[in-house]
């Protein structure tokens, strides 16, 4: 009897060091980790990233569907054909209440139909619904607008916060960016995502997004979308700039958000959204 | 009783393989990983050295000045050269080599006009557009005072698209 | 407010599919099969001695395979250990590295210790001295076989196994984890979701054991006992009721509550899932093995209709379990983010996570299960019960 429990109490002893190793490696901190954002002391090699708080706004009532975000995107940032960095739907509401959504191509070409011809020849709007035309009786098109969409860069992120191999982060600045040298192509994140935002590279086997064109705000610049849209509809800027327009214009306008409900924070607002908008 | 021999053992070799391999693995993780936060710091330069490709209306405009200021001046003014002329300037000097695409055809048709001006009943109705093509060549040709208004069926017979707006009072 | 079909362009491919449905099937396996051992090893149920210790050996045939179907889905196969480098503590997924090796650990030391007395035994009588050395080798030089060493040995089994239970459940309940936690998915995030993993882990651990028993016992490969095909068959019927009850809630949840995702839900289920969720899932998986499985309650189980009844009942069980993967895995993405738009699934061949790949890795830990079942008897120790062991004392043990 002596024995079992003195052999009971060698294991349980043996075990309990077991666990406890486990998990002093567990919290042992990594290299730097300890080190927080604002414990960095700003040289040269840090430029003026922490100065920046960066921030997105969409009206959609200026939005006139022409898709040239998308195509600009797809140029500045050599998004692959059918994988999307943003893009634009085009929402119709008819007279019965029925939402027609729709986003050829991700309104790369806008939306256009593919032949023209009847368009330029024809006198007649689209009898056959909504679309180019209107529409008659209860296909009439009530009310209509367009919805561009992209990462919506969330503070409670979804994405970020799956990501087994800390690829995905956002940036001290506000950015979610994702480490191309270290995704492992888990899809994971995109899953994640609610807004379909991500999507893996088909070529290079990564998880791929929107970066609010690090490249470019980080010189000084506007994202590719912002600097081409010809109604600025869509808005860039710096929450800690304070004379910036954006901080004017989010402080005056009726904000809303896509997916409010999820709770993922999105940092990219909507003036005008509908709330038919998926 | 002793613990048995092989199970002392055991445990000692899985103390080290959890050893071994931990060390391992801290090794192994990159060396500015943690810099800024729970990531690999060094991507965030990696991510900003590109260059950009779209470099606004100002860029073309060192040379092109008076087309960018009678762009400026018209309606099309938000809309920086790029929008049209496709292919954006790469900051090379040796234009019209290093950019063919700009330089050898700025997309004529009435498509370029119509993806932003063709009426949809999802467009904003305070923006000008054409709910019916035909009737606009029609209506709008004669005002123009020319003769061959028949063949004009591209829109940039009519307007000039860097200052679209028709100023009928010096046509009429 | 009614929609038209409506996909988001992002949402037009599928990116889990059959590596990810294999991978919790394998999973689902080596917890299963763990739990049946587990009965016996720690719970002291008697009638399942004739399969524990072939139980491991199946778990751990399975776990030697987990990690192939996760790599062959990679992007970058080659970064895999990037999830132990530099783990994300926020997701699920990173737990995979730590708790995947902590219970391969358990598990061996604990077919280690099931098979002491043999590998010591070897490590004297193998004819060659490379295979003695080997044995040796694999007994960390010890050779010690007396009571004491034996009673140890089961005391730290016991041990093990008390380990061994909730790691395995870990190791796979974190894969429902991983589906369950994400709002982004309503077909998928449900609290419900672990214990619908583990409860469909055990249903099918359990399954594969009864058809691999019948089989092997037949040919004489393992100790034929109706008592041990008996209790594998209630813990099977109780395994699949409970699994019932909580699939059951979960829909029934998602009705009852008809938020947005019953919305996507009821459009699913009736188009896309209709035939494999509806018709082969609940209408040959479940209801077929829990009637049969019911039925056999109140049978005889000497009769040679009750194995024939365990073995079909058995295997659509496993069929079913398989198919629960596939219509979460692939159901819960075969609708868009936008929650109006649907598309379909078509697995190829020859892709590099087509069917070619999904059929070789579910054979792959068959064909070790029989290499290590030519290194390690399937059959269990004779001596470990009371009344056998005056047979077995002819050879004394040494020192
Ligand atoms: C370094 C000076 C320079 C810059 C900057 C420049 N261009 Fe030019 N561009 C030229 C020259 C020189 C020509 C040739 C003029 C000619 O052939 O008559 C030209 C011609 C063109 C033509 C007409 C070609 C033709 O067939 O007639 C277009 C269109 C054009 N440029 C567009 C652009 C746009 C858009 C940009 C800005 C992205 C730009 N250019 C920037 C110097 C420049
Ligand atoms: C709304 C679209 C649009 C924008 C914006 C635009 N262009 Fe053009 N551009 C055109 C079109 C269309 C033509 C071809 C006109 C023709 O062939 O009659 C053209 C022709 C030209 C030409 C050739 C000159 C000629 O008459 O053949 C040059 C040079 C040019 N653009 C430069 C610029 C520059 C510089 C800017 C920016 C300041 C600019 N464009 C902005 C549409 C545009
Ligand atoms: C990228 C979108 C875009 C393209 C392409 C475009 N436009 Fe415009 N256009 C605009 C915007 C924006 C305005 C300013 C609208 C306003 O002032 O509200 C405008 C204004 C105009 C106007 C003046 C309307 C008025 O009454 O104020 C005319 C005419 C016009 N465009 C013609 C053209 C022609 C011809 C083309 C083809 C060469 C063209 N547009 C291509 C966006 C575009
Ligand atoms: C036959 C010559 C002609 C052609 C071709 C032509 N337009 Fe016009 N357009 C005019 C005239 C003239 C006006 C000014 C009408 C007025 O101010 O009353 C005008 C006005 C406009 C306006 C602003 C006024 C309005 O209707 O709201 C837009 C926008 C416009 N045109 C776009 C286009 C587009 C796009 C095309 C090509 C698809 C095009 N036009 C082709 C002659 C033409």
């Amino acid at each position: 009897m002596d024995k079992k429990k003195k052999n009971r109490r060698a294991f349980i002893k043996s075990a309990g060091h077991a666990l406890a190793g486990l998990l002093m490696v567990v919290a042992i901190p990594k290299p730097g980790w300890a080190q927080r954002i604002h414990d960095i002391e700003v040289g040269e090699e840090i430029p003026d990233w922490l100065d920046h708080y960066w921030v997105y706004l969409i009206d959609t009532t200026k939005c006139i569907g022409c898709g040239a975000c998308v195509r600009a995107d797809k140029r500045e940032n050599g998004v692959p054909p059918m994988f999307f960095r943003t893009w634009v739907e085009r929402y119709q509401i008819t007279e019965d209440n029925h939402v027609h959504v729709d986003s050829p191509d991700g309104g790369y070409g806008g939306f256009l139909p593919e032949d023209l011809a009847q368009l330029l020849t024809s006198a007649e709007k689209d009898p056959a619904g909504p679309g180019r035309g209107g529409g008659k009786g209860k296909n009439k098109v009530t009310k209509g607008f367009f919805v561009p969409k992209m990462c919506n860069h969330c503070r409670n992120t979804p994405c970020t916060q799956v990501c087994p191999v800390n690829a995905s982060y956002q940036s001290p600045d506000g950015v979610v960016l994702v480490d191309k040298t270290r995704c492992i192509g888990c899809s994971y994140c995109v899953q994640a995502c609610p807004y379909g935002s991500r999507y893996i590279h088909p070529e290079k086997h990564t998880a791929d997004k929107c970066t609010w064109c690090y490249h470019r705000i980080t010189k000084g610049l506007m994202p590719a979308c912002v600097t081409v849209c010809p109604t600025g509809a869509r808005k860039f800027g710096d929450l800690k700039d304070e004379s910036s327009e954006i901080k004017k214009l989010l402080a005056t306008q009726r904000l809303n958000v896509l997916k409010p409900e999820l709770n993922t924070e999105p940092f990219c607002f909507y003036i005008g959204l509908d709330q038919s908008v998926r | 009783m002793r613990t048995p021999k092989h199970l002392k053992r055991a445990l000692w070799i899985i103390a080290l393989l959890f050893v071994a391999g931990n060390a391992v693995r801290l090794l192994a993780v990159p060396e500015s990983f943690g810099q800024f936060g729970e990531f690999r710091g060094a991507h965030l330069s990696e991510e900003r050295e590109r260059d950009p490709v779209h470099r606004g209306s100002e860029v073309c405009g060192e040379c092109h000045d008076e087309r960018l200021e009678e762009k400026n001046n018209g309606a099309h003014g938000p809309i920086p050269c790029e929008n049209c002329h496709f292919q954006p300037y790469a900051g090379d000097e040796t234009h019209p080599e290093a950019h063919p695409e700009i330089s050898q055809s700025p997309d004529r048709s009435q498509r370029a006009c119509l993806t932003c001006h063709q009426y949809f009943p999802a467009r904003p109705q305070a923006f000008p557009q054409l709910a019916n093509f035909p009737e606009h060549i029609a209506t709008n040709g004669p005002k123009l005072k020319k003769d061959d208004v028949g063949a004009h069926t591209l829109c940039v017979h009519c307007h000039n698209p860097h200052d679209p707006k028709i100023d009928l009072g010096q046509n009429g | 407010m009614t929609y038209s079909e409506y996909l988001f362009p992002n949402d037009m491919h599928i990116y889990w599919s059959l590596m990810i449905v294999t991978y919790p099937f394998i999973t689902g396996l080596i917890a299963g099969a763990f739990m049946a051992s587990a009965l016996f090893h720690v719970f002291g149920l008697q009638e399942l001695k004739p399969i524990s210790r072939f139980a491991l050996l199946v778990s751990l045939a399975f776990m030697l395979c987990a990690t192939l179907p996760l790599l062959f889905h990679l992007g970058h196969p080659e970064r895999a250990l990037n999830v132990v480098v530099t783990p994300h503590w926020h997701s699920a997924m990173a737990g995979f590295g730590f708790i995947y090796s902590f219970y391969l650990v358990v598990l061996t030391m604990e077919i280690w210790l099931s098979y002491w007395e043999e590998i010591v035994t070897y490590g004297r009588t193998s004819a060659s001295g490379m295979k003695k050395t080997f044995w040796r080798a694999i007994a960390l030089g010890a050779g010690e076989t007396s009571d004491d060493i034996k009673q140890a040995n089961k005391k730290a089994i016991y041990i093990l196994g008390l380990i061994g239970i909730p790691s395995a459940c870990t190791l796979h309940g974190y894969v429902g984890f991983i589906f369950g936690s994400l709002k982004s998915n309503p077909w998928w995030s449900t609290p419900l979701m672990p214990q619908v993993f583990l409860l469909s882990a055990i249903v099918s651990g359990l399954a594969l054991l009864i058809v691999m028993y019948v089989a092997l016992s037949s040919k004489g490969y393992l100790t034929w006992s109706t008592k041990c095909l008996k209790t594998l068959c209630f813990y099977l019927w109780l395994a699949m009721l409970f699994y019932m009850i909580s699939e059951g809630l979960e829909i029934l949840f998602f009705y009852y509550e008809s938020s947005d995702a019953w919305f996507v839900i009821s459009t699913l289920l009736f188009t896309k899932l209709w035939v494999s969720f509806v018709v082969v899932q609940i209408g040959i998986g479940v209801v077929v093995p829990f009637t049969l499985l019911s039925i056999m309650l109140f049978m005889k189980e000497d009769q040679g209709l009750y194995t024939t009844m365990a073995v079909i009942a058995a295997a659509t069980a496993l069929f079913e379990v398989w198919m629960m993967r596939w219509n979460i895995v692939i159901g819960g993405q075969q609708f868009s983010k936008s929650y109006v738009g649907f598309r379909s699934y078509h697995p190829e061949w020859l892709d590099q996570e087509g069917i070619l790949t999904t059929m070789g890795l579910s054979l792959l830990p068959f064909f070790l299960l029989y290499v290590l079942t030519r290194i390690l008897p399937m059959r269990e120790a004779a001596e470990a019960t009371e009344e056998e062991k005056p047979l077995q004392s002819g050879e004394p043990a040494e020192q």
